[in-house]
């Protein structure tokens, strides 16, 4: 672990966030019928207690367990071949959280999952040989001001300013306070992300280090300057927020409006994200051991992880598609555009079998897709019907 | 194989870059943009005259100082053929900045035509007093 990274530790202990021994009260980890260990940021934590519970659900049911330090830690684990210790999380079948505690000696993750490619981590030059990355749900970030602040929206030029010269330095009214500007460390996806559309190093983020996702939250919802309270979430975090923040909308560079996530500031249809209109997105990343063939070497995280990329199938019991939109995340099959690179050039995709009307009638209550029981209720120009929709290809 | 560092600090600057060179084009009030000089840039050619901001479908007006116009989509009363795939600018760019032909680049896609509901944010040095005289972005302290 690098020496900046490592001491991020101690912070993310003293916020609970399970890094160091915290006495026995909890079961070991070990003794739960079948873990499969995971480690990385909190944003996707909210996806992954979903999926847990219904994976109580499946036959040879799998015990998800997390440990969300930040997403950087992710990827680091892997790279200095530490063992991860102290306590780690858990979810029942009705999707209550739990505690468990890692060995003293320290576990072996079987996956990290990071909102950015691990190589923008400090201290990662290379994904190490035996790990591979698979890419999973897209998640969005969300730029948020309080539901009392009238502002709604901001470009990646007066990000540029607030957070690469601090709140006061940067003078772009009305988020010109230091103390009201809420940040995380240089662990964060979400920083990673939002640092790179602007072109600020992430080392050089200014603001004020909250922990987490929900303490951001907190912070920029219960400001009591809430004009000049700004912070950042995953766009999940903050959909889940609605009463207290709003995501503002962000305008990228090179660009001549500033789009929300939603094609509007209320809705969930994530049509910005799926199409382009929105920059701050990026797919989760699955970090696993693999074998010289590059199969995940751990037949449970063989499992898990293949049904995310589709590599295995989906198992009865485990909806993981509507898992994925109802925690506001997006699946591959419903995006348009793609990128290689983080925050990079996008360009046309045209998914192997698309589920954009699915999702827009799930995740937004409705579509103007045709619905369809078999291919031949669907016209030329959408001729496949998929989830009851009659879909592009 | 690079760094990570160095491929951060690579990403950090090509964005950066792009951000300025981004400002250059929004700025336009305050730029001439050479002739020729990045012609698929909606917002430094859809107007001579000035940025343009669209209010609602159909219409155009110069940039809110605001910053607060919301607009409803981006359409045009006379929108240009929506299949075409050409990537001729003026074929392609409406009056109101957007990209009406079937997106290929980066910027493109980011400007594409939509019915989303989408406002403005001015980079003009009113809101962002820091921006150079000719609207760069002035290195991190």
């Amino acid at each position: 672990m690098s020496p900046r990274l490592a001491s991020y530790v101690p912070l993310a202990a003293a916020l609970g966030l399970t890094l160091a021994p915290r006495g026995a009260v909890a079961a070991p980890c070990a003794e739960l019928p079948n873990p499969v260990i995971g480690i990385g940021g909190s944003a996707s934590k909210p996806l992954l207690a979903k999926v847990a519970a219904a994976l109580h659900a499946v036959d040879d049911p799998i015990d998800l367990v997390y440990q969300s330090p930040g997403a950087c830690f992710g990827i680091t684990y892997f790279v200095d071949g530490t063992k991860i210790t102290g306590t780690a999380n858990y979810w029942d079948e009705d999707g209550n959280e739990q505690t468990c505690d890692l060995p003293l000696t320290g576990a072996d993750p079987d996956f990290g999952m990071l909102g950015v490619k691990g190589t923008l981590c400090e201290g990662v030059d290379a994904i190490p040989d035996g790990i591979a990355e698979f890419p999973g749900p897209i998640t969005s970030w969300s730029l948020i001001a309080s539901n009392d602040s009238s502002q709604t929206n901001i470009s990646a030029a007066a990000v540029y300013f607030i957070y690469g010269f601090g709140a006061a330095l940067g003078q772009v009214a009305p988020w010109t306070v230091d103390a009201e500007l809420y940040s995380r460390n240089a662990t964060s996806a979400a920083l990673i992300a939002i640092a790179l559309g602007a072109g600020i190093p992430p080392t050089k983020f200014k603001g004020l280090d909250v922990g987490t996702n929900q303490a951001m939250i907190s912070s920029v919802g219960q400001s009591l300057n809430p004009e000049a309270a700004l912070g950042f979430v995953s766009t999940e975090v903050a959909d889940l927020n609605r009463d207290t923040v709003h995501t503002l909308a962000y305008q990228a560079p090179d660009q001549t409006c500033a789009y929300w996530p939603d094609s509007t500031a209320t809705g969930f249809d994530k049509r910005n994200v799926r199409d382009g209109h929105y920059d701050l997105w990026s797919p989760y990343n699955f970090y696993v051991p693999v074998d010289g063939g590059g199969e995940i070497t751990n037949p449970e995280t063989r499992r898990l992880i293949g049904w995310f990329t589709g590599a295995e199938p989906l198992p009865q019991g485990l909806p993981l598609l509507d898992i994925i939109i109802d925690n506001g995340t997006i699946p591959q099959c419903a995006m348009q555009v793609w990128r290689d690179e983080e925050i990079g050039p996008l360009y046309s995709l045209q998914p192997d079998a698309p589920c954009g009307c699915y999702f827009e009638s799930r995740a937004a209550g409705g579509t103007d897709c045709q619905t369809c029981a078999g291919d031949d209720d669907c016209s030329a120009d959408a001729p496949a019907c998929r989830h009851g929709y009659c879909e592009v290809i | 194989m690079p760094t990570a560092s160095s491929t951060v600090r690579a990403h950090v600057a090509a964005r950066a870059l792009a951000l300025a060179v981004g400002l250059l084009g929004a700025c336009s009030s305050e730029q001439v943009e050479p002739p020729g000089d990045d012609t698929d840039d909606p917002a430094t050619s859809a107007d001579p005259t000035g940025p343009v901001t669209a209010t609602e479908p159909g219409t155009t007006t110069t940039e809110d100082p605001t910053g607060t116009t919301t607009t409803e989509g981006t359409t045009t009363d006379d929108p240009p053929d929506p299949t075409s795939t050409t990537g001729d600018p003026a074929e392609c760019e409406t009056r109101d900045g957007c990209w009406s032909c079937t997106p290929t680049t980066h910027k493109q896609h980011l400007n594409a035509c939509t019915d989303a509901t989408c406002e403005p944010f001015p980079n003009t040095k009113d809101r962002l007093p820091l921006l150079e005289e000719d609207g760069t972005l002035p290195p991190l302290p």
